[in-house]
């Protein structure tokens, strides 16, 4: 998966390269609005991250001359402001998902993955598997080393997006988001009683464990946690 | 050079042109009047002077037995009335002429009075002198005669000249004197709020807390500084907020800053295995997204305060909105044995969805916190119809909050209990935030905390002013 990132500060570039780079994409990364408008058209990407004030051209006029190339590729806008006009216009511009800037790396790669996804879209199924965790999603049951396991719905919904994501750091602000449509920061830590009270039921008692806490990002539901 | 604005003119200039002119109005008026009357008079005493001695001359005629005889009037009778008199027949004959200077009309001919009052005798210039008088027709059975009676002026004109001149004089004066007494009038006036201007600029920065007294000014004033005292009361409010913000702000950063910063010095001081460089690191990053959190929270609070947060208004379906609530926070409440309560009708409102959630998230995790096991906290939805105005109440038994703490607890960074575990309880923003988004939709928020029940109010208007 190849991904164009334009991006004017050194140190923003700079993590983004190489968090994405060792999370397993191949990287361009251009320092100016000029370089990043000449890649996207020249070039083929499977994302492109657009940071909307640049000092030249602004991403706004880079996503609009992408589009009107007739590019498709799914774009990614980093705003600065947290206005609404600003998200307006960008998503008007033909932006697929946009971040406020500053974001948390860990959020920045669930967004990735996403639009990435969506693309190629997820072949209709009727059961989720990892290890010997079995979800029946059109009965909506859980069932690990063949033993059946009791969950309320959310919890259902909570398991079914850390299976569709294995492997993915999800932090708590896109749980909350998936799970419960909450869309703002809450002071509570209900995410991590409900990880808790989740693991209680399909993971404290068997093996190998399936939840991990990554301390200070999220949550990542993956065969080994590394 | 300053070019003056029609609102800059000084206020002294202002009344004194106002002054001015009605002065010079109300003089030239009474001057007018003065030497109007002054004519008057003069041609009063005129007209009576010449209507006597032409009536002698007359009678005179009248007692003449033969046409030709050379008439006898008693000259002298007019000449100490200073009367000049011109008699003459029909036939253009003078039978009689006082004085020797021609003191007779040009158009002679022209001029015939019926009789002499005020307004219908004659003026006219003859030898460079003028002259103010009649010309009557006398019929007599003697013949007919034209009497021409007529005053000498210039003297009279001479004093009108002189009167008009001195009257000039003296309103002059007067005008002036009651110019400079106007302008004095007005600088003693303006002396109370030159005072003023004094007092007020000792309120500097440092010494917000002056006020001025309303009872030392003129009435006029009292509202001015009434308004003043106001103004500097708010100013006083905001920089007391802003001086503790900033304090807190410190405070609040120093504190995990400085155990980032030991932390890490401690990690670098000697060669550990890699482990433990990743726990600290864990643990820095804990610490620094707690900061950013904060930050952020400061950050919302800030745009809000200069009114920067747009409201995206939508109608809220408050039961459901709230049901949603209660489902993402039963993890914890089961947890914490605490059962949670909605009462009340479906309510609807108009206000943004998102922020109205947080607020009620907020005051819904501080109500689970703070309940004991096995207590139940209460949501209840209310509307007041008359007033259209819809109430969210949550109540959790527990505690009650002390009085001294109720004012002060949507302040930022307040916290009732000091000692409490900041990790858990986060920033102390919480409530401010909460009370930040009632404000933003015209709402208010309230707390009424009683020996077993603390309740927190929270009224908005169904539909908010934007």
């Amino acid at each position: 998966m190849r991904i164009l990132i334009v991006e004017d500060e050194i140190k923003t570039g700079d993590y983004l390269r190489q968090g994405l780079n060792e999370s397993g994409f191949v990287v361009s990364l251009a320092r100016n609005g000029l370089d990043g408008h000449h890649a996207a058209m020249t070039e083929t990407f499977d994302l492109i991250i657009l940071d909307v004030m640049l000092p030249d051209i602004d991403g706004f006029r880079i996503i609009t001359a992408i589009r009107a190339a007739g590019h498709t590729t799914p774009v990614l806008f980093l705003t600065a402001r947290d206005s609404i006009d600003d998200r307006v216009q960008g998503l008007e511009a033909g932006a697929d998902d946009y971040l406020v800037k500053p974001f948390a790396f860990p959020e920045l790669l669930a967004r990735v993955r996403t639009l990435l996804r969506r693309g190629n879209s997820q072949p209709q199924l009727d059961h989720l598997e990892i290890a010997d965790l079995t979800l029946d999603l059109r009965r909506r049951r859980a069932t690990r080393a063949g033993q059946k396991i009791p969950l309320t719905a959310k919890e259902f919904n909570l398991l079914e997006l850390l299976i569709r994501r294995q492997g993915e750091v999800l932090p708590r602000s896109l749980i909350a988001s998936q799970v419960w449509d909450m869309n703002f920061d809450s002071d509570t830590n209900v995410i991590d009683v409900a990880i808790r009270r989740l693991r209680s039921k399909m993971d404290d008692t068997f093996s190998p464990k399936l939840i991990h806490t990554i301390r200070g990002m999220g949550y990542k539901l993956d065969l080994e946690n590394d | 050079m300053i070019k003056l604005k029609h609102r800059n003119i000084p206020l002294t200039v202002r009344v004194l042109v106002f002054v001015a002119v009605a002065i010079v109005i109300s003089l030239s008026v009474s001057s007018v009047l003065i030497t109007n009357s002054v004519r008057h008079h003069f041609a009063e005493q005129d007209a009576s002077a010449l209507t006597r001695v032409a009536n002698t001359i007359a009678q005179d005629l009248r007692d003449l037995s033969i046409r030709a005889d050379t008439p006898q009037f008693s000259a002298p009778t007019f000449s100490q009335a200073g009367v000049l008199v011109h008699v003459e027949t029909d036939e253009d004959v003078v039978i009689y002429h006082s004085g020797t200077a021609d003191f007779m009309p040009v158009n002679i001919a022209a001029t015939v009075n019926a009789s002499i009052s005020e307004s219908s005798m004659s003026v006219w210039r003859a030898n460079e002198s003028t002259y103010r008088g009649a010309r009557l027709f006398v019929a007599t059975e003697q013949g007919d005669f034209y009497i021409t009676v007529a005053m000498n002026m210039n003297f009279h004109l001479q004093f009108l000249a002189d009167f008009r001149r001195s009257l000039l004089w003296i309103l002059a004066g007067t005008g002036l004197v009651t110019l400079l007494a106007a302008w004095f009038g007005i600088y003693q006036g303006h002396l109370p709020l030159r005072k003023l201007v004094n007092k007020m600029q000792q309120v500097k920065a440092s010494q917000l807390h002056l006020r001025l007294n309303p009872d030392d000014v003129p009435n006029e004033l009292r509202e001015l500084v009434q308004s003043f005292n106001e103004m500097v009361e708010r100013l006083e409010d905001g920089f007391d907020r802003l001086s503790y913000f900033s304090s807190d702000i410190a405070h609040e950063l120093r504190t995990p800053l400085s155990n980032l910063i030991t932390q890490t010095q401690v990690t670098l001081t000697q060669y550990r295995p890699e482990t433990a460089y990743r726990e600290a690191l864990y643990s820095s990053l804990e610490e620094l997204e707690r900061m950013a959190k904060m930050i952020g929270d400061m950050l919302w609070l800030a745009k809000s305060d200069n009114q920067q947060i747009k409201l995206e208004l939508e109608s809220v379906d408050l039961s459901h909105e709230i049901s949603e609530l209660i489902d993402f926070f039963s993890a914890v409440s089961q947890d914490e044995n605490v059962d949670i309560q909605l009462t009340g009708k479906p309510v609807f409102v108009q206000a943004d969805r998102s922020l109205l959630k947080r607020a009620i998230s907020n005051l819904l995790s501080n109500a689970i916190r703070y309940t004991g096991e096995n207590k139940t906290v209460t949501i209840s939805m209310n509307e007041d119809i008359e007033r259209d105005r819809i109430k969210i109440n949550v109540s959790n038994p527990g505690a009650a909050i002390n009085k001294d703490h109720l004012p002060r607890l949507f302040d930022r960074f307040y916290r009732a209990e000091p000692a409490r575990d900041r990790h858990k309880d986060g920033a102390g923003l919480g409530l401010a935030i909460v009370r930040s988004i009632v404000l933003s939709h015209g709402g208010n928020i309230t707390v009424h905390s009683a020996s077993d029940m603390t309740t927190f109010t929270i009224e908005l208007p169904r539909q908010p002013l934007t």
